[in-house]
């Protein structure tokens, strides 16, 4: 899940607060994501340094709430790459799926 | 993704706007920007997908993140309550004299409130022992003569209810006038109780230390002793079975003994079978008629649990009609159905089974103790407004750091909070001293209300204390906190020159001076209760009292008790009479002159001929009643000057020999003396109308006057003299002197003395606490002036004056009220005597005096100490 919400930061670019974050996210997964399920996330990632936060002015549409914009940091963005060149080895040299050996049933 | 399409406008009627500032109020403010979202994406999907919808996805975003809001919720709060405790314990360490000076003061009213409470608590428990207690109830009624209400029922109806309703489980039927003198071999003890149904010992639950409960109260002549009672009659002696005497009436065997440990409204040193009464023929005679039972009989019932108490005592109204009617109606207007528990602290019934504090008294002292919780908040709040400036900066810093008015005001309420606690853990130390002075109140001991040490470490009770000094901590925080989160960060962080705009001034000396309006009129009454007491004491009873002993005659005549004493060489002389003058009147009589028609009301003795001698009254004109004359006896009265007054005569000389009329006595009555007035009741009056009828052979008491100083000797020779005038009762004497000095009304007065010296003492601690933290603070904050004036030459004598003027202003505000209201409520309690003390005007001088003297003292303490710093020290810092 943290991959995810760094990836769509990532994407969202000046446009990644909380509710795009969250709309995205569930477009890309195709679930209808709780409040806590990425706000959670969100902030332990800006605890560990990954992200970056700064709440905006606040606009009348939102009840005089300010947003809260998120930004990839340089750690942030490493860790992607580490994420990315790991699975990358992992996806790759895998042998075909074939007739001697199938995935277990669930 | 484009969200933020072409706004368009949301009626802000359809947001869930309640639901957002719930939310708002509920999260952390770290979590603000997340509501915006929730508002944002509702507003969105309005427009995309109708309200209905969006609705939808609002609440299962709501509902699906409860968990997670709630969690947030509750570590944000223990944070900030934790940073809160925080620095309310550093500003508390940091102003250690003003904490102080908070923490004693409402120490000391706290103390006085605990007291009251546990006292309140500790009446409210009881009766609560009884396993049943919730389904006992008592019958009472309520008189349609007087609209009265009475405990007793007619002793007939406890049957009746448990025979015609099937809710009524048992019945117990008790019967007051249980008393007298009981004997078991040579030793005579004076007991009381009652008698009670079998059913008594299953419907309560008083233990039974030794006999059977099925057969304890069954048979006629049983009985059930205390363990005192038992430790009187029988010393270590085996109780049970052995038989006791009632003199003058009936055997009774000991057939249990029951504690009486409990609290409980019952109050019985003994314990008879009902079945005493109904066995004996005379009284089934008596009892027959309900009407001789409507006074003294008791009705309880043990009721079925889904009995409708309401219902119930609308249904047994019939009963009066059926049963209880007279020819000219009925003395009952009403039954009702009174719970066991709240027997105790209810409206005033009359002819109670044993003692019952009424409820008013409940209410008066939960009014007193909130004066008093009223008191300790107000210094709080006084000496924290006062402080303002110093707080200023931090409510500004706070706010500016982007704290709402609502967490600057919890702040000021958890420090308030945290006073009251320190304080309640000061005032459990007070109260373990108060406590067993409390108890030791003649009135509290008379009415065995003493409220028990051990209370004070039962937890429901520790639980109600602390959440009493809670909600005192907050009552006090509530004003400063509102009043100090109101500053403007702006305004305050600038920096205030004016600190008298910011200090709650008026506030600050509406407070101090009705603080010290209360302790003058606190100090003022003690005192002149005092001297009332000590003025009641001193009071000549118009006769003589020493050397004195009061014999109760019993079966024993006058005449045989003077044949018997005269030849005593101790003895001076001996005289008959009923009552004893001094010991509160019994008997009344109604007197009218021959002409007029005012009924006057005499307090009545009947006396022999050496009443006057012996009791040496000063008899003014007339003559003394003379056994002589055979008309004495039945038309020659003596009286007092009061009631010569009352009657019109002007001089005793006019009043002799006039005959006046007595509505009991048949004969017209002739004047045959008048005598100086003399305390006929009690001590509260001196010029009572009393009226002496010559009835020798009706006196109850024998007065014996012996000589002086062998007043010891010769009640040793009584105890020996008794039994040789062969009495079936017990010898009963006490000294006159020390009787009259154990007059109740007397140990009520040094109650009262007691109760409100310490509350006077209490009153004026605080208010001068109050006092010394205003003068510390602005001795503190004019430190400046202070040098500048002293520079440009003021003396410290113009400096202390100038510090001070301000507080004698309001110490001199608060005499001019509290004379006059201090005057005024005393005379209110002044009118019940007439036997009252002079009061000058010196006694509200002393304590006006007394409470100025405090103040100033207090003050000086620290204008002395501003005023002598040295200038340079105070004007070099910058």
């Amino acid at each position: 899940m943290e991959e995810l919400i760094l990836l769509s930061v990532w994407k969202l670019q000046t446009e990644a607060y909380g509710l795009e974050i969250r709309q995205h996210l569930s477009e890309l997964t195709g679930q209808d994501l709780s409040v806590g399920a990425v706000y959670v996330p969100l902030k332990r990632l800006k605890k560990r340094g990954y992200l970056e936060a700064w709440d905006s002015e606040p606009t009348d549409e939102r009840g005089g709430r300010s947003k809260r914009f998120y930004k990839l940091t340089q750690k942030g963005i490493g860790a992607l790459q580490q994420v990315k060149s790991v699975q990358e080895n992992a996806w790759s040299n895998l042998p075909d799926i074939g007739f001697d050996w199938a995935p277990a049933k669930s | 993704m484009v969200l933020i399409g072409p706004l368009q406008k949301v009626n802000p009627m359809k947001k869930p706007a309640f639901l957002l500032q719930f939310l708002e109020k509920m999260l952390p403010p770290d979590l603000h920007h997340l509501i915006g979202d929730l508002e944002e994406e509702f507003n969105h999907n309005i427009n995309s997908e109708g309200l209905a919808k969006a609705r939808l996805h609002f609440w299962s975003q709501l509902i699906r993140s409860l968990p997670w809001f709630i969690l947030q919720f509750l570590t944000w709060n223990t944070m900030m309550f934790l940073n809160y405790l925080k620095v309310g314990w550093r500003n508390m360490k940091k102003h250690t004299g003003f904490s102080l000076i908070n923490v004693f003061g409402m120490a000391a009213s706290l103390s006085v409130c605990l007291l009251l409470i546990l006292f309140i608590l500790d009446q409210k428990s009881y009766d609560r022992f009884h396993e049943k207690s919730d389904r006992i109830v008592r019958v009472t009624f309520e008189s349609s003569s007087s609209g009265d209400m009475f405990a007793t029922t007619p002793a007939p109806l406890g049957d009746l209810l448990e025979k015609q309703y099937p809710e009524v489980e048992a019945t117990v039927k008790a019967n007051g006038g249980f008393y007298g003198d009981f004997r078991y071999s040579e030793i005579d003890v004076s007991l009381s109780g009652f008698y009670a149904s079998q059913s008594f010992l299953s419907v309560f639950d008083f233990d039974l230390l030794e006999g059977d409960i099925q057969t304890a109260l069954k048979d006629p002549g049983s009985v059930l002793l205390t363990p005192e009672s038992v430790r009187k009659l029988f010393g270590n002696e085996e109780t049970l079975g052995k038989t006791l005497t009632k003199v003058g009436n009936q055997d009774f065997t000991v057939t249990g003994i029951i504690d009486n440990a409990e609290k409980t409204h019952f109050d019985f040193e003994l314990i008879a079978s009902y079945s005493t009464i109904t066995s004996d023929p005379d009284y089934e005679n008596f009892f027959g008629k309900w009407q001789n039972t409507l006074w003294n009989s008791y009705t309880y019932l043990l009721m079925d649990e889904k009995t409708d108490m309401a219902a119930f005592e609308q249904k047994i109204q019939r009963q009066i009609t059926a049963n209880f009617m007279e020819e000219e109606g009925s003395q009952i207007a009403r039954f009702r159905i009174q719970p066991l528990t709240s027997i105790n602290l209810s409206k005033t019934h009359n002819n109670e089974i044993g003692f019952v504090i009424p409820g008013i008294i409940a209410w008066f002292l939960i009014g007193f103790t909130l004066v008093i919780t009223l008191i300790a908040c107000f210094n709080y709040v006084s000496l924290t407004v006062a402080r303002a400036l110093n707080r200023s900066k931090e409510v500004g810093v706070r706010k500016v750091h982007g704290a709402h008015r609502s967490s600057v005001i919890k702040q000021f309420i958890t420090e308030s909070v945290m006073i009251a606690l320190f304080a309640f853990v000061f005032s459990i130390f007070l109260l373990r001293w108060l406590l067993p002075e409390f108890n030791n109140l003649y009135f509290i001991n008379f009415m065995g209300a003493s409220v028990d040490t051990s209370m004070l470490f039962q937890p429901e009770v520790i639980f109600v204390l602390i959440v009493f000094t809670v909600v005192v901590g907050i009552f006090a925080g509530l004003y400063p906190s509102i009043y100090l989160s109101s500053f403007n960060p702006a305004e305050v962080l600038k920096g205030i020159s004016n600190t008298r705009k910011i200090s709650g001034q008026t506030l600050k000396k509406i407070i101090t001076v009705g603080q010290f309006t209360f302790s003058i009129i606190f100090i003022t009454s003690s005192i002149m209760l005092f001297l009332q007491f000590k003025h009641l004491a001193d009071t000549d009873y118009g006769f003589n009292q020493e050397a004195i002993i009061n014999l109760e005659l019993k079966d024993v005549s006058l005449s045989q008790v003077k044949n018997h004493l005269l030849q005593n060489p101790d003895v001076k002389s001996v005289s008959g009479t009923s009552p004893v003058p001094g010991m509160g009147a019994i008997y009344y009589e109604k007197v009218s002159s021959i002409l007029g028609d005012e009924k006057i009301d005499a307090f009545s003795f009947r006396v022999d001929e050496d009443f006057i001698p012996t009791m040496e009254l000063n008899l003014l004109a007339g003559r003394n009643f003379n056994p002589e004359m055979n008309s004495d006896s039945t038309s020659a009265v003596i009286i007092s000057t009061a009631l010569m007054r009352k009657l019109g005569f002007k001089d005793p000389a006019e009043a002799v020999n006039k005959e006046i009329n007595i509505t009991n006595e048949k004969n017209i009555t002739t004047i045959v003396g008048v005598t100086e007035n003399f305390v006929a009741s009690d001590l509260t009056s001196t010029n009572d109308p009393a009226i002496l009828l010559f009835q020798p052979q009706k006196t109850r008491f024998a007065l014996i006057k012996t000589r002086p100083g062998k007043i010891i000797p010769f009640a040793n020779e009584l105890e020996n003299l008794w039994p040789s005038l062969n009495s079936a009762y017990p010898l009963k004497y006490t000294v006159l002197d020390e009787e009259l000095r154990d007059s109740p009304s007397l140990y009520v007065f040094i109650d009262m003395v007691k109760v409100l010296g310490l509350i006077a003492g209490f009153s004026i601690l605080i208010s001068c606490l109050g006092l010394l933290g205003l003068a510390i603070y602005s001795s503190e904050n004019r430190v400046k002036e202070i040098g500048i004036r002293k520079v440009l030459g003021a003396s410290v004598n113009q400096l202390v004056f100038t510090l001070s003027k301000e507080y004698l202003w309001m110490i001199l505000t608060a005499i001019v009220i509290s004379v006059p209201a201090s005057w005024f409520i005393n005379s209110l309690w002044l009118q019940a005597f007439s036997n009252k003390a002079d009061f000058g005007l010196m006694v509200h001088v002393f304590g006006a005096l007394i409470a100025s003297l405090l103040a100033i003292l207090t003050i000086s303490t620290q204008t002395l100490r501003a005023a002598k710093t040295s200038p340079v020290k105070n004007l070099r810092s910058e």
